[in-house]
């Protein structure tokens, strides 16, 4: 799937000075490429995540548009749009998002449960779950879990809807090297498949697996 | 993995959580369930009683007036006799207005080795009366032979047994349905029974009048003939006849429906304070926990649930709580009322008669909704604002 996002920017009400808003995110053209990996490098602050939340349907732009295969997500209402991320992109938030009152299992089915039958998942479920290395503790409750356990469980359960667009911020940022190679050696084999993947990283050795680099600079967002 | 197992799962998981809503939720339902079970049990006593005088005015010797706390005996059954002479009778019928009159002739029996139990005895006549009969007919069809008599409901010899008065047996044939009141402990049998009593107590020179029995009648119960006010044929009553006092019925329960009412009120004040109390608290509660739970929440939005979905899973386990919470609260209060009945009706004083069934199941189907409205409403307000937040923006702030 081919994401288009076009002059889209973010500004926040913040009281600083005498402005009353500040920019988060510049207005930008942006796109994602089917079968491509771009990475998005830049300071923290520096609007990384904003952007990616944009694009994933999860913050109104201040301007612009964000379209998927051309249906622009921001003109869908609440209950299109959620079904619409939730079948073809796979957003992976930073920082841990484990639903602590289910299991590892059920955290990786769940976006599958949420609109048709779980069960039809498992299979898949489980073979992510082994790819990942956290097959042997899909039954357990998954607040129980280590800082990396719970971050390739997030990237599992992001991709098993087996989305067209995968959204991934700061995918690598528990993670040991081994298990970081890992990562971005299955972000880069999905995007072999045809999937469009966009990684926010600090991590240098993604430029390896990229297609495209961005940089990210205070709001402002430059090809590199 | 199956959807709708999510807020099972997640009132499991936080336990502590869990039980402090659900007792919030039980605390509501019991009272509101307790309290409207007081409230329509005093309502139904007052009916019970009304129903049970059955007339309009009860004529008494001016005499019962000032000896005999009237209410206490008439309706509290506390045990008491006076008698007036019969020629009462036919002055009283003769009274514009009056409709229908009838005898009462009352004596106390007494705690001594010739009877079996001390209580008031009524006396009626089974030719005139309107008051006692339907009543009695409700637990006994045939008429009463003389020394047959018919017992309240607190009286525990059954039905079929016998009891004795200054050594005369009498048979009991009926038991009457409980008023909630004192008068659930007297004896009823016709005029020829009370008049034997009377011979028999006299003998023993426990003799409660010097009078001949068959000159004396004790109270007339009369019945105001439709399109005639009560007061104004009290009024002429106690204008033109000696010696006696014609007391409206109403008058008589009126120091008790004011009590009553002014408990009834508290109770209902109390009530609506403990809801209100709780469901404040529920909102408090309920906001704090959103608040805890936004990451959770937000994460549910990443993955692809709606603003719906997300206020549906919210308001289930809300629902779920109350479901549980307002049974158990119910079933407490059941258990707190109904065994303590005649408890609360000593302590107050006032008739205390639990309604029946039907009225039961309904007050237990209003306390479960007022749990069930709680609930979900006091976690309507937080599912609201949150749903209005972007995801991306809560995402951060429960970070
Ligand atoms: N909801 C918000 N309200 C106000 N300011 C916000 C909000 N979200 C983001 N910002 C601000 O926008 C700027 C960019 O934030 P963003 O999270 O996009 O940075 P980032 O590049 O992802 O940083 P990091 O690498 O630390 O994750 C920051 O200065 C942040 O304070
Ligand atoms: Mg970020």
């Amino acid at each position: 799937m081919k994401l288009e996002a076009v002059n889209l920017s973010r500004r926040f009400t913040r009281i600083k000075g005498d402005a009353n808003y500040f920019t988060a995110v510049s207005p930008t053209d942006f796109s994602l490429k089917e079968g491509a990996v771009t990475v998005l490098m830049g300071r923290s602050g520096s609007g990384k995540t904003t952007l990616l939340n944009m694009l994933g349907g999860l913050l109104e732009p201040s301007t612009g548009s964000v379209s998927v295969d051309g249906r622009d997500l921001y003109a869908m209402d609440d209950d299109e749009r959620s079904r619409f991320r939730n079948r073809c992109i796979g957003v992976m938030p930073q920082g841990h998002s484990a639903l602590s009152s289910l299991t590892v299992l059920e955290n990786v089915i769940l976006p599958h449960a949420l609109y048709g039958a779980g069960e039809d998942a498992e299979e898949y479920a489980r073979e992510l779950l082994s790819r990942f290395a956290i097959a042997d503790i899909s039954d357990v409750r998954s607040s129980e879990l280590s800082g990396g356990e719970a971050r390739r469980m997030t990237i599992a359960r992001a991709l098993i809807c087996r989305p067209g667009i995968i959204l991934a911020d700061e995918p690598t940022g528990d993670l040991d090297d081994e298990n970081t190679v890992l990562v971005l050696e299955t972000l880069r084999s999905l995007a072999d498949e045809g999937a469009s993947v966009l990684i926010v990283t600090h991590e240098n050795d993604a430029a390896r697996f990229a297609d495209e680099i961005y940089r990210m600079d205070g709001g402002t967002l430059k090809k590199i | 993995m199956n959807i709708r197992s999510l807020p099972i799962k997640n009132l499991k998981k936080k336990p502590g959580r869990t039980a402090v809503l659900l007792i919030l939720v039980i605390f509501l339902s019991f009272a509101v369930f307790a309290g409207s079970v007081t409230v329509s049990s005093l309502g139904n006593g007052l009916s019970g009683l009304e129903r049970r005088l059955g007339a309009d005015i009860i004529v008494v010797p001016s005499s019962a007036r000032s000896h005999v706390d009237l209410e206490q005996m008439l309706l509290s059954g506390t045990p008491g006799y006076f008698y007036m002479d019969k020629s009462n009778l036919g002055k009283v019928l003769s009274v514009e207005g009056v409709e229908k009159a009838s005898p009462q002739y009352f004596m106390a029996s007494v705690k001594a080795g010739c009877c079996s139990l001390k209580t008031q005895i009524i006396g009626f006549d089974p030719d005139t009366d309107f008051s006692v009969t339907p009543w009695i007919s409700e637990s006994y069809q045939s008429r009463l032979e003389t020394q047959d008599v018919v017992v309240g409901s607190d009286i525990t010899v059954p039905v079929g047994g016998r009891v004795r008065f200054y050594d005369v047996n009498c048979n009991v044939v009926a038991k009457l349905a409980p008023t909630g009141t004192g008068l659930d402990t007297a004896v009823y049998a016709n005029d020829d029974t009370v008049k034997i009593l009377m011979q028999a107590a006299a003998d023993k020179g426990m003799a409660q009048t010097e009078g001949d029995p068959d000159t004396l009648i004790s109270a007339i119960y009369i019945k105001v003939a439709d399109g005639y006010d009560v007061q104004t044929v009290a009024d002429y009553i106690n204008i033109y006849m000696k010696k006696v006092e014609a007391v409206p019925a109403r008058s008589m329960l009126s120091g008790i429906s004011d009590s009553l009412s002014g408990i009834s009120d508290t109770i209902k004040l109390l009530v609506a304070a403990v809801w209100i109390l709780a469901f404040v608290i529920m909102i408090i509660v309920f906001s704090g926990l959103v608040n805890e739970r936004k990451k959770e929440f937000a994460v549910l939005r990443v993955v692809g649930m709606s603003r719906k979905m997300l206020a549906r899973l919210i308001l289930t386990e809300s629902l779920i709580l109350s479901v549980i919470g307002g049974v158990i609260g119910i079933a407490l209060g059941a258990a707190v009322v109904f065994p303590f009945s005649a408890a609360i009706e000593a302590r107050i004083g006032l008739p205390f008669l639990t309604p029946g069934a039907g009225t039961v199941i309904l007050l237990a189907a209003l306390s479960l909704v007022a749990a069930l409205v709680a609930g979900p409403a006091a976690s309507a307000y937080s599912a609201y604002k949150l749903s209005r937040v972007d995801t991306g923006v809560i995402l951060r702030e429960g970070m």
